[in-house]
C-alpha cells in the first residue's frame, strides 16, 4: 500500500527564523557598508594629505635639482641658456626688457616615479636690469591631483661690483704716463671683468634676436673697427658701450651718434687713439679712455650724468661672496604669485 | 453550520506558544548579538574619531608650517630685501602667548598693503585655532573644536645669525584633547619650522630679543 505525501508548501514555521536571519544580515551589511564608507573616506583624505605633503617635498627637491643643472662655469652658461625657448618664459614678463628662460622637465627617474609629466623646473633672468639674479620655480603636479609650486631667487656670479660713481665732468682718464695700464677701467668698472661685459653683451644680442638691435639692450661689446653711428640710450635707460682691444687694434672707432650712458675705449694705454678726435656726437654720462690726456676737441662733447653707470652697476648685498650662487633673502614663496 | 475541517499536523502551522517561544528566543539571540556588536562599534567610532583627529591635526600642522615658512616674503626681493635698508615686510614677525603674526607680500608687488597681514590666533576658551586674514582683525577657523579641541599652543622663537642675515626657527607645540568633550588626557605635538625668508641683522629683529 503506497503512502501519499502532501504537496503543500512548507508551513511558515521558519518565518520567524528567516526574519531574524534577514534582520541580522541587514544589520551586518549596514554596519559593514557604513564602516567601509568611513574607512574609504578616511583613506581618501589621508591619501590626499599625504600626496600634498609629497608634492611639497618633491617641489623642494626639484628646486635644488634645478639649481644643480645650472652651469656655474661662465663659459658654459650661454650655451645652456641657448637651449631655452621664448615659450619657456613665464607669462607676464615685461617685454620691454630682454629675458633668458629655460624650462626643464622634472626627471622621471628622480626621487619618485610619479614625478615627470607636467612637473618642471624653470629659471629665468632679466638681462636688462638684473643679469645677476636667477629667478627659479619648481612646479610639481602629481598624478593624484596634488600640486605644489615653489619660487626662489638666487644671486648668481655674473658681473662683479662696479667701481666709483660717474664723475661730474664726464671724462675718466687713466695714468699711462705713470705706467698704470688699465687704471681707467678699474676705476669705473671696479671688480667687473671685460669677459663678463662681453658675455652679457652676447647674451643680450642673442635674446634680442638681432646682433646690434637696440630694443631692451643696454650693454654693447664691440670688436669691429667701424665708427659707431647708432644713437644709444636715454636718461631713463642709459647704456654701456665698450670698444674692445680688437676694435682699437689699429685705430679706435669714433662715436658719431649721441649716447646716454658710458662709452669705454679699451686700448693699450694710448695706442689706437691717434690724433683725430674720438667724438663727433654728444655723450651724456661718462667717456672712459686709458690715456693721460683727452683730445681737446673731445672735451666739449661729454657732459656728466649721475645715472651713467645704471647699465652695469648692479645691486649686491653688502658683504656677500659673489663667487657662488646664494639664495636671495625674502624670495621664498609657495603657491602662485 | 459546517464543522471545522480537521487539518493534518503538517499543515496546521504553529501554535501561539510556539510563536511566543520563537519570538522570545529570537529576542534573546538578537539582544546578545547587539550587545556583542556594541563594544566593537564603540571601539570603531573611537578609532574613527582618533583617525579623523590625526588627519585634521596633520592638515593643521601642514597649514601652519606652509604659512610660517614663507613669512615675511617680499616681491622683487633682490631689490627690496637688503642689509642697507628695511623693506615693509622684514621684522614684522610678532609672537604673543596666543598669537603669531607677520606680513607677507601676497601680490608680490614689493609694497606692504592692508590685506597682507597673516598669522594664527588661538582661542583658548573655544579650543579653536584661527588663521588671520588681512590687517583688520578678520580670521577664519582652522579646526572644528567638536572634533579637534586645541587645548594648548606655544611658539618659541630661535634666531641664528648667518652672515649679514638672521635665520629664524619657530618651535611649535600643540596640545589637543584626545576626547574633545573631556579636558584630559591631552596629546602634545611638537614641530620645528624654519622660516625661509631671512631678515637683515641690522636693525636687529626685536622679536629675537637682545642680541647676544
Amino acid at each position: 500500500m503506497s503512502r501519499t505525501r502532501h504537496r503543500w508548501p512548507e508551513p511558515a514555521r521558519g518565518a520567524v527564523g528567516l526574519a531574524m536571519c534577514l534582520l541580522l544580515l541587514s544589520l551586518g551589511l549596514a554596519s559593514a557598508v557604513l564602516g567601509w564608507r568611513h574607512v574609504l573616506n578616511d583613506l581618501h583624505s589621508a591619501q590626499a594629505l599625504a600626496e600634498q605633503h609629497r608634492a611639497r617635498l618633491e617641489a623642494q627637491w626639484l628646486l635644488a635639482w634645478g639649481m644643480a643643472q645650472w652651469p656655474q662655469d661662465p663659459a658654459a652658461q650661454q650655451a645652456w641658456w641657448d637651449q631655452g625657448q621664448s615659450s619657456d618664459c613665464p607669462l607676464g614678463l615685461d617685454r620691454t626688457r630682454l629675458w633668458q628662460c629655460r624650462r626643464l622637465p622634472a626627471p622621471a627617474d628622480g626621487a619618485d616615479a610619479a614625478l615627470g609629466g607636467p612637473s618642471y623646473w624653470r629659471a629665468w633672468r632679466d638681462l636688462s636690469r638684473a643679469p645677476h639674479v636667477l629667478q627659479t620655480e619648481a612646479v610639481v603636479a602629481r598624478s593624484g591631483g596634488a600640486r605644489s609650486q615653489l619660487q626662489q631667487q638666487w644671486w648668481v656670479p655674473s658681473m662683479g661690483r662696479a667701481g666709483s660713481a660717474p664723475p661730474a665732468q664726464g671724462w675718466v682718464t687713466g695714468a699711462c704716463d705713470q705706467g698704470q695700464a688699465g687704471l681707467a677701467w678699474r676705476q669705473v668698472m671696479g671688480q667687473i671683468q671685460p669677459s663678463q661685459v662681453q658675455a652679457l653683451s652676447q647674451a643680450q644680442a642673442v635674446a634680442s634676436g638681432q646682433l646690434l638691435g637696440t630694443r631692451g639692450r643696454n650693454v654693447y661689446w664691440v670688436d669691429a673697427a667701424q665708427d659707431w653711428r647708432t644713437p644709444l640710450g636715454s636718461t631713463a635707460e642709459p647704456v654701456l658701450l665698450v670698444f674692445s682691444e680688437a676694435a682699437c687694434a689699429s685705430r679706435c672707432p669714433r662715436l658719431l651718434a649721441p649716447l646716454v650712458g658710458t662709452v669705454i675705449w679699451r686700448h693699450a694705454c694710448g695706442q689706437g687713439l691717434g690724433d683725430t678726435p674720438l667724438l663727433q656726437a654728444p655723450v651724456l654720462g661718462q667717456a672712459v679712455i686709458d690715456a693721460s690726456q683727452v683730445h681737446e676737441a673731445d672735451r666739449v662733447w661729454v657732459m656728466g650724468h649721475a645715472s651713467a653707470d645704471q647699465a652695469y652697476r648692479l645691486v649686491w648685498p653688502e658683504g656677500m661672496d659673489l663667487a657662488l650662487p646664494l639664495p636671495v633673502a625674502g624670495s621664498w614663496r609657495e603657491g602662485a604669485p | 453550520m459546517s464543522p471545522r475541517p480537521r487539518l493534518s499536523r503538517a499543515t496546521r502551522g504553529h501554535s501561539l506558544v510556539n510563536l511566543l517561544l520563537g519570538l522570545a528566543l529570537s529576542g534573546l539571540v538578537l539582544g546578545a548579538v547587539l550587545a556583542w556588536l556594541t563594544g566593537p562599534w564603540r571601539e570603531r567610532s573611537l578609532l574613527h574619531m582618533h583617525s579623523r583627529q590625526q588627519q585634521d591635526l596633520r592638515w593643521l600642522l601642514q597649514r601652519i608650517t606652509q604659512d610660517l615658512r614663507m613669512a615675511e616674503q617680499v616681491g622683487h626681493a633682490w631689490q627690496r630685501r637688503s642689509t642697507a635698508q628695511a623693506d615693509g615686510f622684514a621684522n614684522t614677525l610678532r609672537l604673543a602667548a596666543q598669537q603669531v603674526q607677520w606680513k607677507s607680500d601676497l601680490n608680490a608687488d614689493g609694497l606692504a598693503d592692508d590685506n597682507e597681514c597673516a598669522g594664527f590666533e588661538w582661542d583658548a576658551q573655544r579650543g579653536e585655532l584661527e588663521r588671520i586674514r588681512g590687517c583688520r582683525g578678520s580670521t577664519e577657523p582652522l579646526n572644528d573644536p567638536t572634533v579637534l579641541f586645541v587645548s594648548n599652543v606655544q611658539w618659541r622663537l630661535e634666531c641664528r645669525v648667518r652672515g649679514p642675515w638672521v635665520q629664524r626657527r619657530i618651535h611649535l607645540t600643540l596640545g589637543l584633547r584626545v576626547d574633545p568633550a573631556q579636558a584630559e588626557p591631552i596629546w602634545t605635538l611638537q614641530r620645528q619650522v624654519v622660516l625661509r625668508n631671512d631678515v637683515p641683522t641690522t636693525p636687529w629683529p626685536s622679536v629675537c630679543g637682545v642680541r647676544s
